[in-house]
Parts: structure tokens; sequence; C-alpha cells
């Protein structure tokens, strides 16, 4: 008995031993960086732009950004390493920036190594700006620190505002799947401070087209369900905000005449914030109705240019291919630009606020 | 031989099985066994655990007739005791393939996840006395190390939950779009999740009312069943068939985006649990094993499982890479089969053809 | 002629007596003239009661007349006393608190009569398992007193006390009770034949008894439950138990238990089943807490800093940002300073103790967070860890609980939260392998027993749990329902 004791701890002691010089990452000794930025760089190469907050003292915070240029990304690191005084890992990443130039090459190769690396999060988020991304990351000056600021700007945008919801999940599953385009945020600098510009869409890891964040709330409709939205027109008699949007959104594929017939219906209810004339409560079912005639107008606009663009960000190959049985990509892909995708709305405004 | 107090009631067996069959697997077996039936292969799962059902049965038909009821007597009541015996050896051997391989893919796990730089052979000094810690001295151990090992980690089915907010259902749409065949090929690949079973031929004579626990039995393939068919349609609404094809483990996925207000990456926390789920699977076959090793050369259990330790540890040790996990995992699959629907059919006919004869010769 | 050589030899023995025992100390000897005869009354002073002495033994020297000190037996309202001719066996009967009278002359030539100085405890509030409500009373060292405070509670003829000796020079008394028809033979026969098998020189405390007995003696864990409430020992032997009662211990020993006994508290019993219930849940999460989180601070902070989130991350990080250690000799050190004040704290009178406590709590902890050796946030996960073990019931298993800590944070440092894991195992495998008296320590979790559950993790209500815990195997499973008791 005793002497299996002593042999048990002695093979403990020796495992423990063995393994005690394996490399660590204590909390304090290493630079955690929250936000990186890619931009091109003259002869294909990429900019790389991290930021890693350092915590001095408790509530004070003080970014510090390391830029650096390369063949790759992680040829990037090293020269990155090269210049901090602690280890950058880039596990706890929030969020990764990409120039519009390096999205207009194809983000493909800059992306692989988030879903590569194992210590990386899936729900990070992706955006792409205007310009560069330096300019953006030196540009936010918050006791948050940078990552968090930018984040948190994203955020509150997809939770209550225009930007449809996007990480790296969502942007991933899109780009690996043939059957659709993933989209990004769109940032920019204004009076030297980032803001949230419009959406970025993709053909496949290509960016081919913007639209600014005032219409990505029919992108937004027309894409998911959403919690907390909101919709704004202008017609020639009155201006109007329907705010508090609850809606949901179906897709409808049908075969007709060996060509798919699409139909997104999208229904929401909500209730008018701002309203330029009076007597609002009378004239709901009449507002409803313009609602539902705008938003139609604006979702096939914007459904036809994709199909110009010969894009698919809103998925409905998928669709069609879960609801046709005999569905043939190749001869969906020659179609898609000119299959018939009809938009249904139907409108109710619950509410009109404080006021009549 | 085995005493009333080394027998644990037949209620044990739903454990035995569940937690003999749920062990590394449920990691990563979405993407191999999509590999023929795409977004349809969740049906495979289905397919492949009534096929496992009705090899259960078979077995408690073949186990009840004896007066030992585990797969040694039978082999040297059938066999005689030199091919027998070397027929529990080979026997035997599987076991400890079949732990290799558990042990061996988390191993993996840990390098890949976790700890890139660890010493494997230092990381098993730690796990393996374990391992004999429970296995050297009493089967109750054993069933108690399966207990936990299905009881504590099942709050980690919660964790399904947070990935149906990126459920996209077009991607198990249409239902039925692959043919009969291509089901049945994939569910000949999810039969490596089932594989467990095979410890029942050892640990029948265990069981208390033994010939009546054949309902806990069926119950445990059952649950086990519902485990991963829960994981795997989840898993196919989760990610499209295309980008399955590109992850490993698409289980640890799934943690990935779990963000809770306390813990940003569940994943760290979800492997380490796991432990406690492989745990029973390693030490279920390795006492299997050892007490197969033990009743053909009467040498000792101790002395027999420290010999399974040993070879697991070397085993283990020796293979290096994602190419050699690749492998084993491949080969244990295919041994899997051929013992399950091959070899434990044949045997139970040249055991019922043995019993006629000597019946008539008596 | 045969009488007068036998009274030269007592007279000689006497004397040689009187010599021996003038060299001890405190030996008085009193010379007392009676009927021409002389009485010798000698005793030791510190092991006689000088009440019994003054009251009931120097008075009938002196005012009664007798011939023979058997005379004088009969008028000593005293039990249990000897008439005695050899005079060596006097000498140690003293020193168990007996007085002799010799009289010359006489034969028996000694009366020794027992009064001696019995110092006991009077029965106090329980200090250890001190409870708001219920009852007051605790045990003390008497074995007799003990019993009786037992007996007090089950007055039922079915009480069967067994009582044995242990140890080979102090023979301590010990007693092995149960309820006949209740508890399993089985159960007091392993506790007996144990008892009986003990080997040792000394058994000054139940603890002696406790180690020596158990199952499993290279465990940290305690096997067997210790109590100093009476009450708890009745309505423990009511469920089929076995106690175990030591002669000088307050503690009285209870058998079989299992690993969730030990985490609840005997109040639990006299508060609504709701609240306690949700005590007992609470006090059962602290300890996991106790035991886990500095631990999991090491382990997260040397190896797993992704799961940290970053809205956390500044307040983790700048705490360390000054701090000169690693994360784990920050915690051992500060563990290690928590185990301090404890014992400082232990070994002290209560009122320096808390003294202690305070100086070492608040000067000590702020002081050594503003010079930079320890992060505040350690300082609150260490100071969570102790509080959690110290709500743990009983004090064996709180000691175990704060032990275990240590190697645990020693693994996590190594192999992070997967070296916890494998501890936790191993833990969990020894705790499945241990028995309590050969029955399973880990019942009802595992063999698992639902219907053991009643009186577990949770307490229902009385009504509710008609059976008694199967985990002991009592011979008569159902508590008989008042209605039958006529039958």
């Amino acid at each position: 008995m005793g002497r299996n004791y002593v042999i048990f701890i002695l093979l403990v002691v020796i495992s423990m031993a063995v393994n005690y010089g394996m490399p660590k990452k204590v909390i304090d000794q290493v630079q955690i960086v929250t936000v990186a930025g890619h931009d091109l760089a003259e002869n294909d190469k990429v900019k790389t732009t991290v930021v890693a907050p350092f915590f001095a003292k408790e509530g004070e915070l003080m970014d510090l950004l390391y830029t650096s240029t390369a063949s790759s990304i992680y040829k990037n690191k090293i020269k990155l390493n090269a210049q901090s005084s602690e280890q950058l890992l880039i596990a706890k990443e929030e969020v990764i920036l990409y120039n519009q130039d390096l999205a207009s090459k194809g983000l493909e190769d800059y992306v692989s190594y988030l879903f590569r690396d194992p210590s990386m999060g899936a729900d990070l988020l992706l955006a792409v700006v205007e310009d560069s991304t330096e300019e953006v990351l030196s540009s936010v000056d918050s006791s948050k620190g940078t990552g968090i600021y930018i984040q948190e700007l994203l955020e509150h945008n997809t939770r209550h505002g225009h930007l449809p919801s996007a990480d790296l999940k969502v942007f991933g599953a899109a780009l690996k799947s043939k059957r659709r385009d993933p989209f990004l945020p769109l940032l920019a600098l204004k009076e030297g401070k980032p803001h949230l510009k419009g959406l970025a869409f993709f053909d496949d890891d290509k960016l081919v087209d913007t639209i600014p964040i005032t219409k990505a709330g029919v992108f937004r409709l027309l894409y998911e369900r959403v919690d907390d939205g909101q919709y704004n027109m202008t017609t020639s008699d009155y201006k109007i905000s329907v705010q508090n949007i609850e809606s949901s959104r179906n897709i409808d594929a049908v075969k007709k005449g060996g060509q798919p017939e699409v139909t997104i219906s999208v229904r929401f209810k909500g209730v008018v914030r701002e309203f330029s004339e009076a007597n609002a409560t009378k004239k709901l079912p009449e507002i409803e109705k313009a609602v539902e005639k705008d938003f139609r107008k604006k979702a096939k606009k914007m459904v036809k240019r994709f199909q110009e663009l010969n894009i698919d960000p809103l998925h409905i190959e998928g669709y069609v291919k879960g609801q046709v049985r005999k569905y043939n990509k190749k001869q969906f892909k020659q179609a898609y630009p000119e299959i018939p995708i009809n938009i249904q709305a139907d409108v109710s405004i619950t509410e009109s606020g404080a006021r009549n | 031989m085995i005493t009333l107090k080394d027998k644990v009631s037949s209620f044990f067996v739903f454990f035995l099985i569940t937690a003999a069959q749920i062990g590394i697997g449920v990691l990563g077996f979405q993407r191999i066994i999509s590999e023929y039936a795409g977004h349809d292969a969740w049906m495979s799962i289905i397919v492949a655990a009534l096929a496992i059902s009705g090899v259960i049965w078979l077995m408690y038909r073949m186990l009840g007739h004896h007066e030992e009821g585990d797969i040694i007597g039978i082999h040297r009541f059938t066999f005689g005791k030199w091919l027998g015996g070397l027929l529990s050896v080979l026997f035997a051997a599987y076991l400890v393939l079949l732990a290799t391989v558990v042990l061996r893919t988390y191993v993996e796990i840990i390098q890949v996840w976790m700890f890139p730089h660890i010493n494997v052979w230092a990381l098993l000094l730690l796990i393996l006395p374990l391992v004999y810690y429970i296995i050297s001295v009493e089967f109750r151990t054993v069933v108690g190390v399966c207990f936990l090992g299905v009881v504590y980690p099942s709050f980690l089915l919660l964790t399904l939950f947070f990935p149906l907010k990126y459920a996209e259902p077009t991607n198990i749409m249409p239902v039925m779009d692959h043919s009969m065949i291509e089901i049945i090929q994939s569910s000949s690949l999810a039969i490596l999740e089932f594989m467990g079973v095979s410890a029942l031929l050892v640990f029948y004579p265990f069981i208390r009312d033994a010939a009546k626990s054949q309902k806990f039995a069926q119950l445990g393939n059952g649950a086990t069943m519902l485990v991963y068919l829960a994981i795997c349609i989840v898993s196919y609404l989760y990610y499209n068939q295309q980008e399955l094809t590109d992850v490993i483990w698409a289980t640890l996925g799934f943690w990935k985006i779990i963000e809770l207000p306390f813990m940003a990456r569940f994943e760290y926390f979800g492997i380490s649990t796991l432990f406690f789920s492989i745990l029973p699977n390693i030490a279920l076959f390795t006492w299997a094993s050892a007490r197969t090793l033990d009743r053909t050369f009467h040498a000792g259990h101790k002395k027999m499982a420290l010999l399974v330790i040993t070879i697991l540890f070397l085993v283990c040790v020796g293979m290096t890479d994602r190419m050699g996990v690749n492998i084993i995992n491949d080969v244990a699959g295919k041994m899997g089969l051929v013992v399950l629907f091959v070899y434990v059919p044949l045997l139970f006919l040249l055991n019922v053809v043995r019993r006629k004869v000597k019946k008539n010769g008596s | 002629m045969n009488r007068n050589m036998e009274q030269k030899k007592i007279k000689r023995d006497f004397e040689k007596l009187i010599t021996e025992l003038k060299k001890k100390d405190g030996f008085i000897h009193q010379q007392v003239k009676h009927n021409d005869s002389t009485i010798h009354v000698g005793y030791l002073k510190t092991s006689v009661d000088p009440e019994k002495l003054q009251k009931y033994v120097l008075p009938r020297i002196q005012d009664y007349v007798y011939n023979d000190l058997t005379e004088l037996e009969n008028h000593m309202p005293i039990a249990k006393t000897e008439l005695q001719n050899d005079a060596s066996k006097v000498q140690e009967k003293l020193v168990n608190g007996f007085l002799f009278i010799h009289m010359e002359g006489s034969s028996p030539a000694f009366l020794l009569i027992p009064i001696p100085l019995d110092e006991k405890r009077q029965v106090s509030v329980p200090e250890v398992e001190f409870s708001v409500v219920g009852p007051k009373e605790a045990f003390v060292e008497d074995i007799d007193t003990n019993l009786n405070l037992v007996r007090k509670r089950l007055a039922i003829p079915e009480l069967q006390i067994e009582k044995l000796q242990v140890g080979t020079v102090t023979k301590t008394a010990v007693a092995v009770v149960s309820i006949k028809g209740i508890a399993d033979e089985e159960n007091v026969n392993t506790a007996v034949q144990r008892i009986n098998d003990v080997d040792i020189d000394q058994v000054i405390d139940s603890s002696f008894v406790q180690e020596t007995i158990a199952d499993n003696k290279n465990s940290p864990f305690p096997q067997l439950l210790d109590t100093e409430r009476p009450d708890r020992i009745a309505s423990i032997l009511v469920e089929g138990k076995v106690a175990i009662f030591v002669d000088g211990s307050p503690h009285v020993l209870l058998g079989p238990t299992t690993l969730i006994e030990f985490f609840s508290a005997f109040e639990d019993y006299f508060l609504n089943w709701m609240v306690a219930s949700a005590f007992r849940l609470i006090r059962l999460i602290a300890v996991f807490f106790s035991i886990l989180i500095t631990p999991m601070y090491v382990a997260v902070l040397t190896h797993h800093f992704e799961i940290v989130p970053n809205e956390m991350m500044p307040t983790l990080v700048s705490s360390r940002e000054q701090v000169p250690f690693p994360p784990i000799m920050e915690a051992i050190i500060l563990e290690l300073a928590i185990e301090l004040l404890r014992e400082a704290g232990a070994k002290l009178p209560t009122k320096v103790g808390q003294t202690i406590g305070i100086v070492g709590g608040i000067v000590i902890g702020t002081a050594s967070v503003e010079a930079g050796l320890t992060s505040n946030v350690l300082l609150i996960v260490v100071g969570i860890a102790a509080l959690g073990s110290f709500t743990t019931p009983v004090y064996k298993m709180s000691n175990t609980i704060r032990l275990i800590r240590f190697p645990l944070i020693i693994v996590a440092h190594v192999y992070g939260l997967l070296g916890l894991t494998i501890f936790i195992a191993y833990i969990m495998v020894h705790l499945l392998r241990l028995t309590s008296l050969g029955r399973p320590f880990m019942e009802p979790i595992f063999p698992f027993r639902l219907k053991d559950f009643k009186d577990a993790l949770i307490r229902l209500p009385f009504d509710k749990q008609h059976k008694r815990p199967y985990a002991v195997r009592p011979s008569k499973v159902t508590r008989p329902p008042a209605k039958d008791e006529g039958k």
C-alpha cells in the first residue's frame, strides 16, 4: 500500500515537473490585442495595425498602437512583437477592420487565420473601413479603449439600429457557402471620429457595392427578423418615422415554368414617433398603406441591384434549394439575375405615441 | 467468483452503456457522418442506433445462455481453450484500441486548443494513474465513474441552445434529399460513435438480474442516440455543409459563440469538463480489457490492469500527429463494424450450433 | 499465635507503606485514637474529594463505636468500599482516589473507601455546533454523563449499549450505542470488531478511535461524523446508525456516514424545511466555491486569459499590474496568510483572537494590496474561499476542504483548467472508493438512491420522510406511523 502511494506521487510529481516549463500566458505579462486593422500596402503587402490596451491603474487605460507591413498577417505578427514590450496575443480581438482596397481585392486570405486559430472567438466583429484602418484606430480616444469602443459602436447599432447582425460566424458561413454572399458594416472617418457609414456587399470575398446606413434599414428588414428597428419615410406630403419595429420575414420559392419564383414577405409592426402633421391616429390606415408601398419600392430597387451585380446577400439561393426539390446549382446561377423576386409588405402601426 | 457484493443493480446498465458510447465522438462526428448523406446524415444516426439495438439484443441472447456469461466463457465454450483464448486476447486488444482512440483524440484536442507545447507523455502520467486507481480494485468504482461521467457533463447539453441563435433552417432543407443507400453508407460511419457497446460482452456477469437488464441497455442506447441526434441537428442548422467540411471539431465551434457575463470563452471550460465524459470510456474499456486478459491467463487483475495501461501509454505516446490520430480512428471504426456486425452474429450462430451439438452429445 | 504473627506482618507492611507513601507529594496521614487502638487515615490530597471526606468519612470514624473495620464499613454511607489485608494493593488504589483506613490490631487491616475527586465539567451549550434554535446541551468529557444525555432522549428498552475498553495503557472506556431492531446488526458488529482490533496504547479522545477504525486511513476525509450534540446523536440513532462514545471526549462518533451528511448542520432540522433546504444548498455551493475559486483564479490568470470577458479585463489586469509574483505565488502566499490568521486566532484566547482577526484581515490585507504585493481581486477571492470553508458545520471536514485547495492550486498552475478537472476526478474517484463502516461514502449520489435524496442536498418535511435512509441498511426501513403503534 505504501509503495503504491510513493509511486503514484512520484508519477504525478514527474508529470508536473516536466510540464512545469510549458509556456504560460499570465494575464498581466501579455498584451491583449482588442482590435486589429489590415490595410492594403504597396506590392500587395498588408499593413497591420493592432491596438492593445495597457491598464496602468484602476479605471485608467492607455491604448498602445503598433503598425507594421509584411506579405502575410502572421509575418506581421513577428514584426509587431518586435515592437511591443510584452507578447502580443490576438485571442481577445473584438473587432477586425479591413480597408476598402483590401476588401475589393478579396478578403479570403486575410480572414482564414481567424477560423484556423482555435484561440479566436467566433463572435468577433468584422468591418470594412473606407480609407485607412490605421487612421480609424488612432482616431478613437475613449476611456473604454479602442477595441471596446468600436465593438460597442457596432453592437448597439445592431441591437437598435439599421445594422443587420453579422459577426465572424455569419461572415464565415456566407463566405464558405457557395449559395450566398457576405456583407459587412462599413466604417469611415467623419471629422476625425469613426462612424458607421453603411453596408458593404461582397461577391464571394470581393467587395462590390456599398449602401449608406440610412438605406440599410430596408436591407435589414429583408434579411432577418428584427426585434427593434426603425423606418423613416418622406413623401411629398409629410415626413414620418416608425420606431420600435418588430418584424418577421419569410422567403418562399416556387417553381413556375422551369424558373423559380421567389417571394419575400416582410411584415412588421411599429409605432409612430415623428410625424410632420397632426391627427396621426386617424390617418393610421393611410400611413400603413403608404409605408407598405414605399417599402416595396425601396426593397425592389435594392433586390434589383443585387441581381444586377449577381450577388446574393439575402440567401435567396438557399431558400430555393431548400424548397424546390429539383434544384440545379448551375441553372440557378445563370438564371439568378433574371428570376422574378416579389416583395410583399404587411405593415401595421399600432400606436401613435403620446399625441393624437 | 463474482460475489453479490461486486454486482451492480441492473439500472446502472443504462449508465454503463451511455457512458461507454458517448465520449470523444461528440466533438467531431458531424463532419464524418455527413460524408455520404450530407445534410440528411442525422437520419443515419437513427439507423445506426437501431442496428446497434439489434446487436444488443443478439448479445443478450448469447450471454444469457452461459453460467459465466461473458465473452471469455463463450469463446472457451465455442472454440475450446486455445482458439478461444486467442480470440479473447484479440478482443482485449480491440478494447485497448478503443481506449487508445478516446485518450489520444482527447490529448490531441488538448494540444490543439489549450496547450500546444504540452509534453504528452507527462500529461499521460497524470491521467493514467487515475485510470489505474479506478480499474484496479472493484467494478463498482468503474460503474460510479460511468454514472458520474454521464450525470455531471450532461449539463453541457444546455449549451446546445446557444448556437440556435444562428440556426439556418435552409441548411437541412429539403429533408430526404439523399437516397436511402447514402444514408445507410453514412450510418456505417456513425457506428463508430456507438461502438462502446462491446464492453457489455465483458461486464454482463457483474449485473444483478442480468437477463432482465436488457431494457436498460436499450434505453441507454436510445439515450445515446438522442444526444447524438440533438447535437447533429443543431450542428447542421448552425453550419452549412461547406463549412462543415472544414471544421474538425464542430461541437467545439458551438462553444466559441457562448458568451456569459463571467466567462467569455466557454470552450476552455467545456474541453476540461469533457474529461469527465471521456474518463468513463477509458476506464470501462481498460477495465474490460484487463478483465478479459485476467480471465484468459489467470494472472491477476491488478497485473493485467497495469499491463493494459502500459500499452495504452506507449501507443498514445507513439502517435504524434493528426495523421496518426486519423488512422487509428479509421482503423477502430472499421474494426468496430467488423466486431459488432460480423463477428458477434457469427459467434452467436456458432455458439448456437455448439450448444446444440453438446446437448445431442450428452 | 498465628494471629500475632499476622499482626506483626501487617504492622511491618504498614510501616513500609507509610514510609514509601511519605515520599509522594500530597500524601496526608492522620492518626486518631479510638477504643484503645490507633486509627490511621491516609489519602492523596489531589485525588480525593475533600467535601466527601469532611462530610461522610471523618465524622464516622470519630462518632461511631466499632471494634474492627468490618463494623466501620457498615457505617460508611459510600458504596464500593473494599476490605483489604494486602498493603501492596493499597498504594495502587490510592492513586485512583481511594482513602484507606487502617486500624491497628484489626483484621482485615485496611478499609478502602472510594471518594475520588470527580472533576467534571457541567453540561453546557454546544460551542462547535452552536445553533440559535433547538436544544442547548452539549456532551462533556464524562462518558456516563454523555450516555445519560442520550438515554434521556431515547428512554426505550431497545437502546443497546456495548461497553468496550481500548488503549493498552489508558484503558479508556468506549461505548457502542445503537437501537436494536432499527440499526443493522452488521454495522454494529463492524464497529465493535474494529474497536476491539484497535492496538494503540493511548486513547485520549474520540479522534484516536476515529482515525484507527477508519476504513481508509490514508484519506484526508473523515469517515465518521463527530458531533457534540446529544440531540443529533439521538436523531441519528433513530435513523439506524451507530454511535461510538469515548470516555474523556466530548465528541461522539457516528457511522456509517455519507459525504453529504458532513454538510448538513443539525440546525437544519429546527428550521422550516424550505429555509433549511435553501441554506443547505447555499452551504454546498459555498464548499464548491471555497475549493475551486482560488485554483480557478490561478488557472485562468496563468493559462486561459481568453476566458476573462473584456469588460472584466481592466479590473483584473490593473490589479495585478504592480504585483511582482506570478499568480500561483501570490495565491499561495495569501492562502497561507489566511491559514496563519486562523491558526493564530484559534490558539489565542477569544478576545485576543478577535483582535488578531481584525489586525490581520484589515491591516495586513489593505497594506499588502497598497504595497503591491497582492492584487485586490485575489484578496476578495481568497476571503470568499475562507468564508466558504467556515460554513461547513463539521470542523474536521472544513479542515480537509481547506487542505485540498493547495494541491489544486499547484495543479492549476501547471495544467490550467485541465489540471483542475483531472484533480477533481481524482478526488471524485477517491470518494467513490471510500466507505464508512463498510458502507459507500458517496451515497445517495452513488449508488444512486433517489429516495435518500429527501434528506441529502435538500431536506423535505419530516412527514414526507417515511423511510429511513437506505444507506445504513436499517433493519426496519419504514418509520412507524403513529396510528399503527397500538397494533
